[in-house]
């Protein structure tokens, strides 16, 4: 455990949150709590095929409350998605959000509660800190142990007229209540689980070497790679294993504490930048740069470095520094093709001749001010060409 | 120095990244809830600063929710905990339970009309006010509500039934005034009908005595003594025809009408006959419209003809040949009875004095004459609902004109 490398502040926001089998059964006591009377349950097609959407509608109803459902949210959601069920959410004269399903959803049913609290556009609140005034109360119920999108302080809009992804950085979209339930994690298909594991595991990694880390963001970074690194080849093997689940969603959930507080660093910034250029699945490109950029990182986060080998459970006494980074993302690598994660960058459909405005857009991401080794744009187009 | 400001901005933004932003650092619910409940306060404070009653009462149970200061006092309302709050009915009246009922059962498109009631109340100090109450439907927190204004209008009250009070007393006056004039207007006719009629007998012996006088003293007076014997009879039968005008002056607003079917086309002809008789030898044409009738009492009727068909041949004693027309015309639904003759006329700038009595027109010299006549024929005319006016040119002749309310259609 490092000690504080700097007089800094450091600031630790996590919203009350329920972990656990039937956790999502708590949502009618929860939306009381929160003076709820009309709510706008948000989610997707599939989330609602699964039938998580329905159970939550029907235990709302049997409280009392009076739900309007938002299901035309499609994955990288989009600011006029958030728009439509600002304007549903206004109709319907809702006064809370109940959001069931991933990160897309999540997405956008916080940037639905920005603009229910404070108006204008959700394009509007790109950047840092833009938000002044508390949103709409926010319930989440997480179906995907990944994006932790449930505990965090980012929510990634797309704007499809710059074909672009802005985010929305501030601790006023940290969900008021998390409803963390392993047993919603079972209906997702072996694929989608891998990405989300991986997702999860570069939220760790970047918590923990991010130059804003801190002890207790460490210990929560710590905890989520073991958990993860444990089970993400189980949970591919065993998929109706709910002790695997449990474990899986417990470590998204510490990855998200962690890097909600600590933030990101290089891979997420251009992992946006890939989302909102060519549309591609973010566990996905997370999981295809992490280790390209741990590589790139290694030498201005050492010590990090010796927790992430630590909590993988590598073999790596009396290492060099070269051995060890060589270890390390020797071994990212060969989780991901374990669990069935083996495209490039260029299987994706990403050409060479697109590495430089990828790059440009990376570079202007807030993600980037917190890797640890400081990237100018050719640092950046590197990686990319070598992920390709 | 522009990288300086970049670095700046790049430190600015990560601690934004970090929670450290101005905006999240200021993330409160509590400071938020801390400004609406100030507002909230403040919005009570300004209700409770209105003079008027303000009450917040629940539509179904139709018990008071809550209220501002004003309508405490106007109601005397007192916050206790241990009884149930009262109803809006135990507020402003149970008389008013009917209206309230209709109007909350009222159809959905006049859902946005308010109802305006009055209500009175004595208050525990015995003073009395009045209020106009005004109720309109309101929905919060999902609950049907109905809000109810009450303004004190005692005031207003107090004055307009003064108002009502001095218009009575003036309304009695006039008619104590009205009685008194009726009363005094009758003496005075009473009056003058015995005055007139009093006068008679002392002048029938002046009269008579004079013509002892004459027929028995014939031989014992001189020419001059006689001379002024007949100027003394001269000056009776004029006295003797004016106590006859003011009688029927008097008579005609005197004493109850029988209305009955009458034939003037005849009456007029008796009339005009007797006045040929008099004047034998003066050249005069009548023509009288066969057939008119109409409805009035027999008595002033033929008064009224005889004054205006013995006008129309005096006045027209100066011409050699005189025309007299009597008939009728219809001009605007209305039946206009005229007689009209070629005679003296008058100048139509004394139309006004025409009717008046004792005003005359002419000399006596001119024509004889005591100015009654035409003042008895206005009172019966008017007696009879009807109006009667006059047109005339000097030199060229004179037509009258009047209406009967009661007149019958020429048959
Ligand atoms: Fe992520």
């Amino acid at each position: 455990m490092s000690s504080l490398l700097s007089s800094e502040l450091r600031k630790f926001v996590a919203p009350e949150f329920v972990f656990g089998i039937g956790a999502r059964k708590q949502v009618g006591q929860y939306a009381h709590n929160l003076g709820a009377k009309r709510i706008l349950v948000v989610s997707d097609a599939g989330v609602k095929k699964a039938g998580w959407t329905d159970e939550t509608v029907d235990i709302l109803s049997q409280e009392g409350f009076e739900c309007t459902q938002y299901l035309d949210v499609t994955p990288n959601p989009k600011a006029e998605e958030v728009m439509n069920g600002v304007n549903l959410y206004n109709e319907a004269q809702c006064d809370a959000i109940v959001v069931v399903g991933g990160g897309s959803p999540i997405d956008c049913a916080k940037g639905i509660s920005i603009v229910a609290g404070n108006g204008g556009k959700i394009l509007s609140y790109e950047g840092v800190d833009t938000v002044p005034f508390p949103g709409a109360p926010l319930l989440c119920i997480p179906t995907t142990a990944g994006t932790a999108a449930d505990v965090s302080q980012f929510a990634i809009i797309t704007d499809s007229s710059r074909r672009n992804k802005i985010a929305i950085i501030t601790k006023s979209i940290v969900p008021d209540v998390s409803l963390i339930d392993p047993q919603t994690t079972l209906t997702m298909d072996p694929f989608l689980t891998a990405c989300t594991g991986l997702d999860a595991l570069t939220h760790a990694v970047e918590a923990l070497v991010s130059n804003a880390h801190s002890p207790i963001t460490d210990l929560h970074a710590i905890k989520a790679i073991e958990l993860i690194a444990k089970n993400i080849e189980k949970v591919i093997q065993t998929p109706d294993d709910l002790m695997v689940r449990q474990n899986m969603t417990l470590g998204c959930l510490e990855a998200g504490l962690a890097f909600s507080n600590a933030s990101l660093g290089a891979v997420h910034a251009m992992a946006h930048s890939l989302g909102g250029y060519l549309d591609l699945p973010h566990g996905e490109c997370n999981a295809i740069l992490l280790d390209h950029v741990m590589a790139f990182n290694f030498k201005d986060a050492e010590k990090q470095f010796d927790h992430i080998a630590k909590a993988m459970d590598l073999e790596v006494k009396g290492f060099t520094t070269q051995q060890l980074r060589t270890s390390i993302t020797g071994e990212v690598d060969r989780l991901r093709r374990s669990v069935g994660v083996v495209r490039s960058l260029g299987e994706l459909g990403v050409h060479r001749t697109d590495v430089g405005e990828l790059a440009g857009k990376a570079i202007q991401d807030p993600c980037l001010l917190t890797n640890p080794r400081p990237a100018i744009k050719r640092d950046i187009e590197v990686i990319y060409e070598e992920a390709l | 120095m522009k990288r300086r400001s970049n670095k700046k901005s790049q430190q600015e933004l990560r601690d934004g990244v970090l929670g450290l932003g101005q905006k999240s650092m200021r993330k409160s619910y509590y400071s938020q809830l801390r400004r609406r409940m100030d507002e909230l306060e403040q919005y009570r404070g300004l209700l409770n600063q209105a003079r008027d009653a303000i009450c917040l009462v629940d539509m179904d149970s139709l018990s008071l929710v809550d209220c501002n200061d004003g309508a405490k006092k106007m109601f005397q309302l007192h916050s206790d905990k241990d009884t149930p709050p009262p109803t809006l009915l135990e507020i402003i009246g149970e008389n008013h339970e009917k209206i309230i009922t209709e109007w909350l059962s009222q159809s959905d498109e006049a859902k946005n009309d308010s109802l305006e009631i009055e209500a009175e109340r004595t208050l525990a100090g015995g003073e009395h006010i009045f209020i106009l109450l005004s109720l309109s439907r309101a929905v919060f927190a999902d609950i049907k509500h109905i809000v109810c204004v009450g303004h004190d209008i005692t005031a207003r009250r107090n004055a307009e039934i003064a108002l009502q009070n001095s218009h009575a007393e003036l309304e009695n006056r006039v008619k104590e005034r009205t009685r008194e004039l009726a009363h005094s207007n009758k003496e005075l006719e009473a009056f003058a009908y015995s005055v007139s009629h009093d006068l008679r007998a002392p002048l029938r012996s002046i009269e008579g005595f004079g013509q002892i006088l004459l027929d028995d003293y014939h031989g014992k007076m001189d020419d001059e003594g006689k001379q002024y014997i007949k100027y003394m009879q001269e000056g009776c039968l004029e006295m003797n025809a004016l106590i006859d005008g003011i009688l029927a002056l008097s008579r005609s607003t005197r004493g109850e009408i029988h209305i009955e079917e009458l034939d003037l086309s005849s009456l007029a002809q008796n009339i005009v006959q007797t006045l040929h008789n008099t004047e034998p030898e003066r050249k005069v044409t009548t023509a009288i419209m066969p057939g008119l009738t109409c409805k009035g009492d027999s008595r002033l009727i033929k008064t009224c003809l005889e004054n205006l068909l013995g006008n129309a041949w005096k006045y027209s004693s100066k011409k050699p040949h005189t025309q007299i027309d009597f008939g009728t015309k219809e001009e605007d639904g209305e039946t206009i009875y005229y007689i009209q003759d070629n005679g003296d006329g008058f100048d139509m700038n004394s139309v006004e004095r025409l009717f008046q009595p004792f005003k005359r027109l002419h000399t006596n010299s001119q024509f004889e004459g005591n100015g009654i006549g035409l003042a008895t024929v206005k009172r019966i005319i008017e007696r009879h609902g009807g109006r009667i006016w006059a047109k005339g040119e000097v030199g060229i002749g004179a037509t009258f004109n009047f209406t009967l309310l009661a007149a019958a259609k020429k048959s």
